[in-house]
């Protein structure tokens, strides 16, 4: 089951009453949404408050959500549209279609994450994470690095990856997994997991 | 669980295991928060910024007021069963306006007695006409509009014109 898929999957599973899966696509989302409203919306408390409430609208509207294209193609518009209304609402000018598609909002460069006006603990918490997460992926095992990094920076399937590392497909998966666990045993003290956080 | 957890995120589990994996996450909270980390590492490794922010308590707060989502599911029948269908709504089609068509059209045994009473008058007539030469002409001259030449789908709406040993 490709990613399309499984969110399709998802999809239906919230179509069918079950709120908690539409909270695996909130977590699975939620930073790239985040990203694209906070380049209209630059200040970072109200860029979140504007993410929450099109994931609400997204909510609301996947009654009529038939997959058609992506989950996350329909989110990002239902994104954009909400973020275009709040700078209506708030006296701001909303920029048009033209200019939102020059900026490509779904292109960030590097240096924006330190062009983020954002609080000094949350951009600490933020460098804190990704120093884990690249020390960790550092101390990897050779086989282990190649995987996750093929996969996560690369994007390429678990059968490329077989390929180019030629080993079988059950090999990789089970690398990947490897390496996912041993970044995140490194990185959980870091995250707040108290019972206020789980939902 | 994990190990196919990690193999979810990355669409690469198996179709028929996703909806077991869908339920066990449903009722454990731990591997929610699983994958809420492997989805982290994903959005650190690229470089998807926001990092210190988890929005998912904060929206699903928000929806425990929201009344729940319902919506039909699309039924995904199998292609054969798809066409299968398609076959056999063709089918009923072409029966059905066969049926009407051949409804509306009088039997063969009905379309020849229709056309010997047409094209071949009675004796009488016929004798009627040879002795009154001055119709003769006439019905040699509408004999082009004469319903025999052309009975098929239309024998319901002849109207014929003879000449009758000595009518008007």
């Amino acid at each position: 089951m490709g990613d399309r898929e499984a969110d399709q999957a998802l999809v239906e599973r919230v179509q069918a009453g079950d709120k908690q899966a539409y909270g695996l696509l909130v977590t699975k989302y939620q930073r790239k949404l985040l990203r694209l409203i906070s380049r209209l919306v630059r200040d970072p408390a109200e860029a979140e408050d504007v993410a929450q409430e099109a994931f609400i609208k997204a909510y609301r509207a996947l009654p009529s959500f038939r997959g058609d294209s992506a989950f996350y193609t329909w989110l990002y518009r239902i994104g954009v549209n909400t973020a275009k209304n709040w700078l209506v609402a708030n006296g701001r000018r909303a920029p048009t279609s033209t200019e939102l598609d020059n900026e490509d909002a779904e292109n960030y460069g590097e240096g924006d994450l330190l062009r983020d006006v954002d609080t000094p603990e949350r951009l600490l918490m933020t460098k804190q994470i990704g120093d884990t997460v690249n020390a960790a992926m550092a101390e990897l095992p050779e086989e282990l690095r190649t995987a996750i990094a093929l996969r996560e920076i690369e994007g390429l399937s678990y059968e490329e990856i077989a390929q180019m590392m030629d080993c079988p497909i059950g090999t990789v998966r089970s690398r990947i997994f490897r390496a996912r666990e041993a970044i995140a045993v490194r990185l959980r003290p870091l995250l707040d997991t108290g019972p206020d956080r789980r939902w | 669980m994990t190990k196919e957890l990690s193999a979810l995120l990355d669409g690469e589990l198996e179709t028929h295991e996703v909806p077991t994996m869908w339920r066990t996450m449903k009722a454990d909270a731990s591997l929610r928060d699983t994958w809420r980390d492997y989805q982290l590492i994903r959005d650190v490794l690229r470089r998807e910024g926001k990092l210190a922010e988890d929005i998912t308590p904060g929206v699903m707060g928000r929806l425990r007021d929201e009344p729940v989502v319902l919506a039909p599911s699309p039924r995904r029948q199998s292609d054969w069963h798809g066409s299968l269908l398609a076959l056999a709504a063709s089918v009923t089609g072409i029966a059905v306006v066969g049926w009407l068509a051949l409804a509306q059209q009088p039997s063969s045994r009905e379309q020849s007695a229709m056309a010997r009473a047409v094209v071949q008058p009675p004796p009488a007539a016929l004798a009627a006409t040879r002795a009154m030469p001055e119709y003769r002409e006439y019905l040699l001259a509408h004999q082009a509009n004469a319903p025999g030449l052309h009975l098929q789908g239309g024998a319901q709406h002849i109207r014929t014109v003879s000449a009758m040993g000595g009518g008007q």
